[in-house]
């Protein structure tokens, strides 16, 4: 591993942590499918308890094992040690940072490791996307065409021909001031999330600022080990994010989110000790698009009733990464015409786990048709979460399930209910 | 000892996706829930599909010599379903059907690999109850369960997984698949040999099939915490309770340093001075009943110099603190870096006397001992906190060991209430047995299992 000898010594006590009372085997998506006591936490951390120790080998069925995580922290929330699983595991992958990735995966990170490149290679790629990809028949979505790494199977959502924050105008009037980071996924797939983040904070009288220089959260890299780049992104973010004046940072992505409330700190810890005060600075400031609703702006007018049946998906990272699950709910609950209702398991893993997905089709395709089967269930007819990817991977399975469900984001949900 | 034409036999029986022989997953599967020894990989995982192919693969291991280790889940603490000299070890997991919940019969029949807790459900949707609940629940297999003769929170009242098997269906060491005991509730033909396999630790047959005897669900429940000042007065309420013909379904106890250690992980509430709690919960189907055992409990704990009693107001309140109790184990870790958890139990009105030993011997030899236990049944977990790497200390956790079984054992007392033997007991099994009972026990794994292939080195 590719740090520094204190660090290491640091994570070889915490994988000591671990009892082996195998609690984890109750939680994990992954173990649900599996069944096998290798990819479990519980294997997962003696395995990387004799790496640290030198008797485990960085072998392909090593990398293999660490790969079989979702980053869904489920283990780590139910761990009656509390043992930083998900943490030890994501740093053991570094160790692997420097081997061959899988092309797709490969592709994929150099495309977020120059941001600039990235903008414009997907802005090229909209136009082209319909030589790659062919629709689906309701055009939700669309199936690569090439095999480019990532399974052809897969349903993405069509890339949009311009970004996000390159549309928007910098600045918004109004009283209260506020940047929006809206992240990778927002930027170039979900605009209609981004356009109802900044409506309803319009509707508040909120002065949107959209800084230009905010790059990609650094997630998918610092899941898969490469910390240091991460490192890089998450500088640039906050020297983006700080030079605006503004009270508050809001955040639609539930990974996003993550990254600049905990994230950004550690990784300048370890990284970027110069800039750990302004990432600390930065965190305090920063709220998901529900906290920030319900603390300013439940004084708006809520005009145009939802007559429907309404259920909740909770992102990994949101609830478990940030605590939040409660604020969505009664965001959702305070719409009129909404029938609530729970699904069982709502805070289970999609099946997304970021570019997860992409590698392990199957697998993560069959944690998502549980996650669908429970939505579905319920009797809803659109299903809320509060993060892209969560979108993305749930209506996916939707469409795959001929479920008439759709998910949405739960901003896209007020922005309805707003007046026109 | 594995050759490769016998890996090839293997993977014949089971196929190719079910038998894995990467050194990462021998490394996983050489471990159990036990803390402190020292782990050996076995030469294959394999898992097979049904009774007939466990019974070739145990042809094959007597004609070709090679351990097998049953496993269900791998929550021993007892290092039961650790491998010691290679061979395979031989998973469960892939046989976890509940075959049949019969209502009328009050019976249950399934495989052993069906997780305890998913049964819980299962059962308690049709207003049934299978009382076993040990502490692993939600990952614990009815088959290690069968195996360990488990118990759990409910045990005083209900007693343990001992007390509901009916029947099984076992793989014999030879490889013949044999039916024992039955679905009726009395049976009296032939030995007991349903008895003889439930809590034999995977050394005389591979469990394939179970029957339990089931309950009606009791309608009623309430639950306690009592908060006591003095340790003392919380172990005389144990014995005075049961004195008084109170049987609770659950009198678990937490001393001072488990107090501690649960909250710091859990965040109950629980009061951080308190010498000792006690968690109690009657039930039972009729309300007026349920409730005035819990007012006279509440009474005999007063007498006893409670400082406090918090009973549950609703069903979350006491899950809350039951959970936190279940997770008691990781929490002990917090401490330092290794957790043994003994499992010596003594006549019930012994318990003050149990509790006095330990703490003895935390002070003489200086360590961390944190003790929960099942207190009503007499069953104690003290918790052996230390630092596996320190030598010294290594050797002071040894001896408190020693003692400690030894004046378990002179209260009439045993090793080992529910986790069994397995590997880190039996060095004491003598002191409880004798030459002789270690001989009864010898002869029959002899003469069951000639050739030593399940689960060598365990128990004597
Ligand atoms: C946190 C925690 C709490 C616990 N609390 C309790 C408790 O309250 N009460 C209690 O009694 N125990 C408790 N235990 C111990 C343990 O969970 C039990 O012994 C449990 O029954 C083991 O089940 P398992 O499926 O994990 O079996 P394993 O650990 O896999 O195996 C246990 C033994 O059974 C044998 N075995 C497994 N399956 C079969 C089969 N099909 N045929 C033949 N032999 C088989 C194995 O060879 C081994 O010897 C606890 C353990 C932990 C980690």
């Amino acid at each position: 591993m590719n740090q520094t000898k204190d660090q290491l010594d640091f994570w070889q006590a915490e994988t000591i942590k671990c009892v082996k009372c195998g609690t984890c085997r109750s939680v994990c998506p992954i173990f649900e499918q599996l069944d096998h006591e290798t990819v479990v936490a519980r294997g997962k951390i003696s395995l990387i308890n004799a790496m640290l120790e030198g008797k485990q080998d960085f072998s392909p069925r090593m990398k293999e094992v660490l790969g079989l995580c979702l980053v869904c922290k489920r283990c780590t929330a139910n761990c009656p040690g509390g043992v930083k699983i998900d943490e030890i595991v994501t740093r053991a992958r570094t160790a692997f940072e420097t081997k061959t990735l899988s092309i797709g995966k490969r592709a994929a990170f150099r495309l977020v490791r120059s941001h600039s490149f990235f903008n414009t290679l997907l802005r090229t790629g909209a136009k082209f996307q319909n030589l790659f990809f062919r629709r689906d028949k309701d055009k939700q979505g669309m199936y690569p065409r090439l095999p480019v790494g990532i399974s052809r199977r897969r349903l993405l959502a069509p890339i949009a021909s311009h970004s996000f924050i390159g549309q928007q105008p910098r600045r918004i009037n109004g009283k209260m001031k506020v940047a929006f980071y809206a992240g990778c996924m927002i930027n170039h797939i979900y605009h209609d999330i981004g356009e109802a983040v900044v409506k309803v904070l319009k509707a508040g009288q909120v002065d949107v600022i959209i800084p230009k220089r905010q790059v990609c959260c650094g997630t998918p890299l610092s899941t898969s080990g490469d910390r240091s780049s991460a490192a890089e992104l998450a500088a640039r973010n906050i020297e983006a994010l700080t030079a605006v004046d503004v009270d508050a940072v809001v955040v639609a992505c539930a990974s996003c989110g993550l990254s600049l409330k905990k994230e950004f700190v550690e990784l300048c810890s370890e990284y970027k000790p110069e800039l750990v005060e302004k990432a600390k600075t930065l965190s305090e400031k920063v709220y998901d698009f529900s906290e920030f609703y319900l603390k300013y702006l439940t004084d708006l007018k809520l005009e145009t009733p939802v007559n429907k049946k309404v259920t909740y998906h909770d992102p990994c990272h949101l609830v478990r990464g940030q605590g939040v699950s409660q604020e969505p709910r009664e965001i959702v609950k305070s719409i009129p015409g909404v029938d609530f209702v729970e699904a069982k398991d709502a805070d289970k893993c999609c099946g997304s786990g970021g570019s997860f997905s992409l590698i392990h089709y199957d697998l993560s395709t069959a944690i998502n048709d549980e996650k669908i089967a429970n939505l579905d269930q319920t009797g809803a007819e659109i299903s809320i979460t509060s993060c892209p990817a969560c979108k993305m991977h749930i209506n996916d399975g939707l469409a795959r399930n001929n479920s008439g469900q759709q998910a949405k984001h739960v901003a896209e949900l007020l922005a309805e209910t707003l007046l026109k | 000892m594995l050759n490769s034409k016998v890996l090839k036999e293997i993977t014949q029986i089971v196929g190719k996706e079910n038998v894995f022989t990467a050194p990462e997953d021998l490394h996983c599967y050489a471990e159990d829930a036990t803390l402190g020894v020292i782990s050996k990989p076995p030469e294959a995982v394999v898992k097979p599909g049904s009774a007939e192919e466990i019974s070739r693969i145990l042809k094959l291991a007597n004609k070709e010599h090679f351990p097998v280790v049953p496993r269900g889940a791998g929550t021993s603490l007892s290092g039961g379903a650790m491998p010691l000299e290679g061979g395979i070890v031989l998973e469960t997991n892939r046989l976890n059907k509940i075959l049949e919940i019969d209502k009328e019969n009050l019976t249950a029949f399934v495989q052993p690999g069906v997780i305890t807790a998913k049964f819980h459900q299962e059962v308690e949707k049709l207003g049934l109850f299978f009382p076993p609940d040990p502490g692993s629940m939600a990952v614990s297999t009815l088959g290690g369960n069968v195996a360990s003769s488990s118990g759990g929170l409910r045990g005083l009242k209900y007693g343990t997984t001992r007390d509901y098997v009916l029947g099984l269906q076992v793989v014999m060491p030879w490889g013949a698949i044999v039916n024992i005991g039955g679905r009726t509730a009395k049976n009296v033909t032939g030995y007991d040999l349903t008895r003889l396999m439930v809590g034999s630790e995977g050394t005389l047959g591979v469990i394939t099939e179970i029957t339990v005897k089931l309950l009606p669900l009791p309608s009623h429940s309430r639950s306690m915490l009592a908060i006591f000042d003095q340790l003392d007065n919380a172990a005389e309420t144990i014995s005075a309770i049961i004195a008084n013909k109170i049987i609770p379904c659950t009198l678990d106890i937490m001393d001072n340093n488990a107090i501690k250690a649960i909250e710091a992980a859990s965040k109950v509430g629980l009061p951080l001075e308190a010498e000792a709690i006690l968690l109690i919960e009657v039930d039972g189907s009729i309300e007026a009943v349920v409730e005035d055992e819990l007012q006279r409990v509440q009474e005999i704990c007063q007498e006893y110099k409670v400082r406090e009693v918090q009973v549950a107001r609703t069903p979350e309140e006491k899950i809350k603190v039951w959970q936190a109790r279940r997770n008691s184990y990781g929490a002990f870790n917090k401490l330092n870096n290794t957790d043994i958890v003994e499992d010596v139990t003594v006549p019930r009105s012994k318990v003050p006397d149990m509790i006095r030993v330990i703490r003895d011997l935390a002070e003489r030899y200086d360590l961390t001992i944190a003790t929960l236990g099942h207190a009503g049944d007499g069953n104690m977990h003290p918790n052996i906190v230390y630092d596996r790497n320190n030598k010294d200390e290594v050797e002071q956790v040894e001896k408190a060991v020693d003692d400690m079984f030894a004046a378990a054992i002179k209260m009439g007392g045993t090793l080992s209430g529910e986790h069994g033997i397995g590997l880190t007991k039996k060095p004491f099994m003598k002191w409880e047995m004798g030459d002789d009972g270690i001989e009864v026990l010898a002869r029959i794994k002899n003469a069951l299992d000639p050739n030593g292939i399940l689960n060598p080195g365990k128990m004597y």
